[in-house]
């Protein structure tokens, strides 16, 4: 039974882990979710911001981590237009730059936002830390025109946008290099501005010393961490909301195989 | 750099420097599709095995490459919605590299069952560590944990967030950051005195 278990073909430990993360989302348990005190600081980060304030969004992640990100983007988004903030968009990743877009074009059409108006994408552009750095003095020193061509002083609500001292607050969600470490190094270091940030679980341990420094004013960490914003924000039935029951499952059935494996180590080690 | 970090009047110096940084890379992105088909074109033409993914590979950077620079319909740009681009990166490439991605979860969950065990102390502390973030930072643990009699009332999210991710996570990522910084100060000095070459291609 013991040898059995030891060679456990593969595909069973696939077929299982299948089945957990379908189940939930097909019979959600609506189990209660716990808000912890970051997602709490980060949402009243945003609350606190004046009505009208300029804030920058990062979108540093690609289609990979977007089921955790994205969420937070959106949630923020809702928050921010509520408030009637002007959001900019730019992404340290090629491919984030073509999410801004999808992200504003969920949420804008709410809360009557208009491009060029209240919000606006920059686009994308290489360079990673050195971006930001340009970016510092005068926006349009690394962005003369919106990710559509168009030059960033015929839009109304860049008329008040020059540097990183423009912006009330910067919102950098990534999924590694560049991203949170970059935007802590320039915009809260050198800049002094606040900036909060959003992480996949994985990259989340990484920037916890930020955090914990308070170079960032707060953290959403993984699909836990939007989650968590979604219902702050009383975004219902949101993606992240969504997801989280089917990754509370598989990370129980991931428990269960180590249990049971350590149980089979144990085991063949008495027998030897 | 370092000067002008400190030294206000200098900030110029930054913006020349990031000026030249931000040309190098983009000249990189050309070097590095020309060797992209320099290394995938070699396999073609030798039809070395599996050749057909070289193929396929370089046919979607040229596709990819001509959608995103040229094809547009009269007054759009083709990144704009609804372009062959647009397309392209919403119904492939989107799911494509989520699906790759998702692929990491069943490798997770087979290497867990196969690798991770309490063969030291060392596995020990790690493999509990594992177990308490993986369980109780889901809603499912913290539920199943209030469940608990006495124990229960322990705020074990709060201990989780505070004391292993706020303080061992934090205390151990903190010095990782120290070490690679660090090294990466040494090995440029070693590259700016002339003492590593490897990167011209030498020993």
């Amino acid at each position: 039974m013991i040898d059995k278990l030891a060679n456990l073909d593969r595909r069973w430990i696939f077929v299982f882990l299948a089945i957990s993360v379908i189940l939930p989302l097909i019979w959600p348990l609506g189990l209660p979710v716990e808000i912890s005190d970051m997602t709490r600081k980060y949402y009243d980060i945003v609350e606190k911001l004046p009505e009208g304030s300029y804030v920058c969004m990062s979108f540093d992640y690609g289609p990979g981590t977007k089921i955790e990100c994205h969420p937070m983007a959106i949630a923020t988004l809702h928050h921010l237009f509520r408030k009637k903030c002007k959001v900019v968009s730019l992404s340290l990743w090629a491919e984030g730059s073509m999410f801004p877009r999808e992200a504003f074009a969920e949420v804008a059409p709410i809360y009557g936002a208009k491009y060029g108006e209240d919000y606006l994408e920059l686009g994308y552009s290489s360079g990673g830390e050195a971006i930001l750095r340009g970016m510092g003095e005068d926006v349009r020193n690394i962005f003369p025109k919106d990710m559509y061509g168009r030059p960033l002083d015929s839009f109304p609500m860049m008329k008040k946008v020059k540097g990183w001292n423009s912006f009330s607050l910067v919102c950098s969600w990534s999924m590694g290099t560049p991203g949170v470490a970059e935007y802590v190094r320039v915009v809260a270091g050198q800049y002094n501005r606040p900036v909060v940030a959003g992480t996949t679980a994985v990259t989340t341990p990484e920037a916890y010393p930020f955090f914990n420094a308070h170079q960032i004013g707060s953290l959403l960490g993984g699909l836990r961490g939007a989650c968590e914003y979604e219902l702050l924000v009383g975004i219902k039935n949101g993606q992240a909301t969504r997801g989280i029951e089917s990754q509370s499952s598989t990370h129980f059935f991931i428990a269960f195989l180590i249990i049971l494996a350590n149980i089979i180590y144990f085991a063949k080690r008495k027998e030897e | 750099m370092i000067v002008q970090f400190y030294v206000y009047p200098l900030n110029w110096l930054s913006d020349l420097f990031n000026d030249f940084y931000n040309i190098v890379l983009t000249f990189s992105f050309i070097l590095g599709a020309l060797s992209l088909f320099d290394v995938n074109g070699k396999k073609i033409v030798q039809q070395s095995p599996g050749w057909g993914y070289n193929l396929v590979l370089l046919i979607s950077l040229v596709i990819t490459l001509i959608c995103g620079l040229f094809i547009a319909p009269p007054g759009h740009l083709p990144i704009d919605e609804g372009t062959a681009f647009d397309w392209i990166f919403k119904y492939l490439f989107n799911p494509l590299s989520g699906a790759t991605y998702s692929l990491l979860a069943f490798y997770i969950a087979s290497a867990s069952f196969r690798a991770f065990r309490a063969r030291s102390p060392e596995a020990t502390v790690l493999l509990i560590t594992a177990f308490l973030v993986m369980l109780f930072r889901v809603p499912l643990g913290e539920h199943l944990w209030h469940c608990l009699p006495f124990v229960g009332q322990f705020d074990i999210s709060k201990f989780i967030e505070d004391w292993i991710m706020g303080g061992f996570n934090a205390a151990g990522q903190r010095a990782i950051m120290f070490g690679a910084s660090v090294g990466l100060i040494s090995v440029s000095l070693k590259i700016l005195l002339g003492i590593e070459r490897s990167y011209l291609g030498g020993d």
